[in-house]
């Protein structure tokens, strides 16, 4: 090899186009220059070839590692919402309605705005509220046949506030629910939705759960 | 993944383009848009999963890495081209094919002649990927690194002196690792292809 640096701008494609001519002309009249020239071009190619395969293998890799990744995801999103629907489903129906607590003081069976603990109890009144606690008692006993014939002796006496009402309602609902008594519970559960505006507050949720738990066990009945 | 859509010329020249931009954006078009059709034409003979990722892959590089201006030359489409090359892996290279389905069954439009000779090209052009990677792999990164700077990046060597990754030294150091890897490549390759 004479001239190393005119044949290395040769390879690296540098030579102008009076050089290339005089480079043509040494292929053709120096074998020597032509084969050591065709050695370096044959491993450019290779060298060319591999770098152009690495380059869209790499391309080709990220795109996979992409795809792979999305599709964890979307598995991952799947099985969640899977599973969180599962859980939705077990809470709505298998755990118990909430009763929100009430102060059981007989004053809150009063029609007055607040309980008055100086004011007097009417008998009727007295008795709505005693059959109101042991309708609660039964309840907790799981006494559910009792604890309906309870609030419904409760219910007679219309002459209560409309918080103890109420409450006294849902309560029953939950009995009947209990007791499997599915067609009053429905019944109860309507006079519950129709509340334009309550005064013993029940969370949507409980409400939910309460009418989801009549349907659930009305199919399978 | 891209929504736009490129025309095979499009593709073509990003593909062959000096940017290497462009070749991604070439890549992440194909990748997008051929990969369902690839699913659903290797889906109707039952080819999913690892064995259909196999295919998609080798077909895929094949394509990428091959000059494809003939098919937009010949005023065919590079995606029954490309259907070509995923029946010539799926038939030959992978066997999951019955030989005698045919073509223009596979390929939505065909490309060309229908004769064994072209699959065989596919499925050379293959091997040569393979080789070119095998032999490639027996060689020290430090040497590749050498190579690829003067032949694919044509750095010149005197630059490449200043290299510290390179650790060369000096010019003549530099000149005969040069020569010493570019003949242990050109025997590497000599010697593939006697065998």
């Amino acid at each position: 090899m004479n001239n190393w640096d005119f044949t290395e701008r040769k390879i690296q494609q540098r030579l102008s186009e009076e050089e290339k001519i005089h480079s043509d002309e040494l292929c053709k009249n120096n074998a020597e220059y032509r084969e050591e020239l065709e050695k370096h071009l044959i491993v450019k190619k290779y060298i060319e070839q591999y770098q152009t395969i690495n380059e869209f293998e790499e391309h080709y890799q990220v795109l996979r590692s992409d795809e792979i990744r999305k599709h964890t995801v979307k598995i991952f999103l799947r099985i969640s919402s899977i599973a969180a629907s599962i859980i939705i489903f077990l809470y709505f129906s298998f755990t118990d309605v909430y009763r929100p607590d009430l102060s059981l003081d007989s004053g809150l069976v009063m029609q007055l705005e607040k309980p008055n603990p100086i004011a007097t109890l009417k008998p009727e009144q007295k008795k709505a509220f005693e059959s109101f606690t042991a309708g609660q008692f039964y309840m907790t006993n799981g006494e559910f046949d009792k604890a309906i014939l309870s609030f419904n002796e409760s219910l007679k006496i219309t002459e209560v506030r409309q918080y103890f009402r109420e409450a006294t309602i849902w309560h029953l609902c939950i009995a009947y629910l209990k007791a499997g008594k599915l067609a009053d519970a429905q019944k109860q559960m309507d006079e519950i939705s129709s509340w334009d505006a309550p005064k013993y507050t029940i969370s949507y949720i409980d409400k939910w759960k309460l009418s989801w738990q009549i349907y659930l066990r009305s199919l399978f009945k | 993944m891209s929504k736009v859509q490129l025309s095979d010329e499009d593709v073509v020249r990003l593909l062959r383009s000096a940017n290497e931009a462009d070749r991604k954006e070439a890549c992440v078009y194909l990748y997008a848009s051929l990969k369902p059709k690839a699913k659903k034409w290797l889906s109707k003979y039952g080819i999913r999963n690892t064995i259909f990722e196999d295919i998609f892959h080798d077909a895929f590089i094949d394509f990428t890495t091959q000059n494809t201006t003939f098919v937009v030359r010949r005023q065919g489409s590079l995606e029954a081209y490309f259907s070509k090359i995923v029946y010539a892996y799926s038939a030959k290279e992978y066997h999951v094919l019955s030989s005698n389905v045919p073509i223009h069954e596979f390929a939505e439009q065909d490309f060309e002649d229908n004769d064994s000779k072209t699959i065989d090209e596919i499925i050379d052009r293959k091997l040569k990927i393979q080789q070119i990677q095998e032999e490639m792999s027996k060689l020290k990164p430090l040497e590749i690194n050498l190579l690829t700077k003067f032949y694919f990046n044509n750095i010149p060597l005197v630059d490449l002196v200043d290299d510290e990754t390179l650790n060369l030294g000096n010019y003549n150091n530099a000149k005969n690792r040069l020569f010493e890897y570019r003949k242990k490549l050109f025997r590497l390759f000599n010697k593939q292809k006697n065998e």
